[in-house]
């Protein structure tokens, strides 16, 4: 491993929990515990997990244009959410492409955060000072806050029985500023796995009493420690797409099947191409694949196959543990985007069948039954 | 009591009474993580030391098993088809792979004993 690789203010923890510990975006971090993924994954499904994703970046912003400059670098529209709003949305480029995914939080039309990926923090950083034409005040607190996710259906009994005031799930994607045991922090009902959950953004001084707190109240909740694999295959499965995987700097938005979250005519960067491939028809659209489990799973860069000639690529695939076989995200030319289509997909070297899925593979389950 | 043998590419291969049992060790499973698929080749089929023999799969990725010997596939754990978690809990028991045939047994005595295979640098690679 790297050296200079950071570790997050909840390194220990992993560290006595047992976890495996990786590389990743520069920072140290648990790929799994000891429970091992299957069951981690299971555990948010079913229960209740624990993550720390402090290695994901957060930027304020600030000033009277604030507003402005967040519609203008992003998307999505902003009208959609009001003050205490939550809204996934993209960076993209003049040129089709996509700088990152990221979530937005307007506390007021003046103060807002975004929270960016690790990978992409620095690369971040560069973009939305570029064209500060706004005079915006940006800061960049990526290193100074931790991020603790706590998801699944028995979230809300861990945070009630930590003590935390306001545990009802009724309204995902909004967020609020609290005091909680004296601590300030972000209380934010948002989550990346398709299972309702909280994340909680604290100063890193404050993240181990924090994640010591929750482990202890979660305790009889089963409240499991989750690592950066069974990250990956719950938003593979809720078909939350992965920067790097499913998004990149030649990807558009649109191909991404992301249009829900583009807010057309409010002049965002890379509207006009959009609004062109639009009208121009797309040559490849993000899809699904599954794939019996007695054939294995497709993984990244995996070949498709469409009566006999190439139909697209894999971008991300792994085994769902939840529907017992392989599921893999993909690129398919837009006519075989249908629910049930036969394809192919290599597989170890081999070809073999899958049918094409619109994702999420499985469903979300934001709201209460 | 069988007896281990190891390669150096984690594959184990146990002799008890004539009977040749080959699987991955115990840091090969704990390495991969959660296993979620074994395949598996057929009875009959023979492989020379080093070729590749099954493929195993964890949630996080696919990694080739070589044959520690030169050898004929006698039977295979067909169980791995529906259980392949046991590679995992259970390595050297339940989670075998296949009953082979040695069929150059001196390289047998080419292989790591227990104790050296639990002193290998398992990080160089």
């Amino acid at each position: 491993m790297n050296e200079n690789a950071v570790r997050t203010a909840l390194y220990d923890k992993h560290v006595q929990l047992g976890a495996r510990m990786v590389e990743f975006a520069g920072f140290v971090m648990p790929v799994w515990y000891p429970t091992g993924i299957v069951k981690e994954h299971l555990a948010v499904r079913e229960g209740v997990g624990i993550f720390d994703l402090s290695h994901m970046g957060e930027f304020f912003l600030k000033g009277p244009r604030a507003w402005e400059f967040v519609q203008h670098f992003c998307c999505n529209d902003l009208r959609k959410i009001g003050n205490g709003g939550v809204q996934y949305t993209l960076f993209a480029t003049p040129e089709g492409g996509v700088v990152d995914d990221l979530l937005v939080y307007q506390q007021n039309p003046q103060h807002f955060m975004m929270v960016v990926n690790a990978a992409n923090v620095a690369k971040d950083w560069e973009w939305v000072n570029r064209n500060n034409d706004f005079g915006v005040e940006l800061t960049n607190a990526s290193d100074r806050y931790s991020l603790i996710a706590v998801q699944g259906p028995d979230t809300e009994k861990v945070l009630a029985a930590a003590g935390f005031k306001e545990v009802a799930h009724e309204h995902p994607f909004t967020f609020r500023r609290i005091k909680h045991g004296g601590v300030r922090m972000f209380q934010c009902v948002t989550g990346y796995t398709g299972e309702r959950g909280f994340e909680l953004i604290v100063r890193n001084e404050d993240a181990p009493a924090l994640w010591d707190e929750l482990m202890a109240a979660g305790k009889e909740f089963g409240l499991t420690p989750v690592g950066l694999g069974a990250r990956d295959t719950l938003r593979l499965e809720a078909g939350l797409c992965l920067y790097g995987h499913e998004l990149d700097d030649r990807t558009s938005v649109l191909e991404a099947n992301l249009e829900w979250a583009v807010g057309w005519n409010t002049g965002f960067i890379g509207e006009e191409f959009l609004a062109r491939q639009k009208a121009e028809g797309l040559k490849r659209v993000l899809g699904g694949i599954t794939v019996e489990k007695k054939h294995g799973s497709p993984r990244p860069h995996a070949k498709i196959y469409a009566d006999g000639g190439p139909a697209g690529e894999v971008t991300s695939g792994a085994p769902s543990p939840v529907l017992d076989k392989g599921i893999a995200f993909c690129y398919l030319r837009p006519d075989l985007m249908e629910e049930g289509r036969q394809v192919e997909v290599e597989v170890r070297g081999k070809r073999v069948p899958a049918v094409v899925v619109k994702p999420p593979f499985v469903k979300h389950r934001l709201f209460k039954h | 009591m069988a007896t281990l043998r190891f390669a150096k590419t984690h594959e184990y291969i146990a002799e008890d009474g004539g009977v040749f049992t080959i699987g991955i060790s115990e840091y090969a499973a704990n390495e991969l993580g959660d296993i979620t698929f074994v395949e598996l080749p057929e009875p009959g089929a023979a492989f020379s030391q080093g070729d590749r023999f099954a493929t195993v799969e964890s949630v996080k990725a696919v990694s080739d098993v070589y044959a520690p010997v030169d050898l004929e596939v006698l039977e295979v754990n067909a169980a791995l088809a529906d259980s392949p978690e046991t590679v995992n809990s259970d390595p050297y028991g339940e989670g075998w792979f296949a009953k082979v045939k040695p069929t150059n047994p001196s390289q047998l005595d080419e292989l790591l004993s227990e104790t050296d295979y639990a002193a290998m640098d398992k990080d160089a690679r």
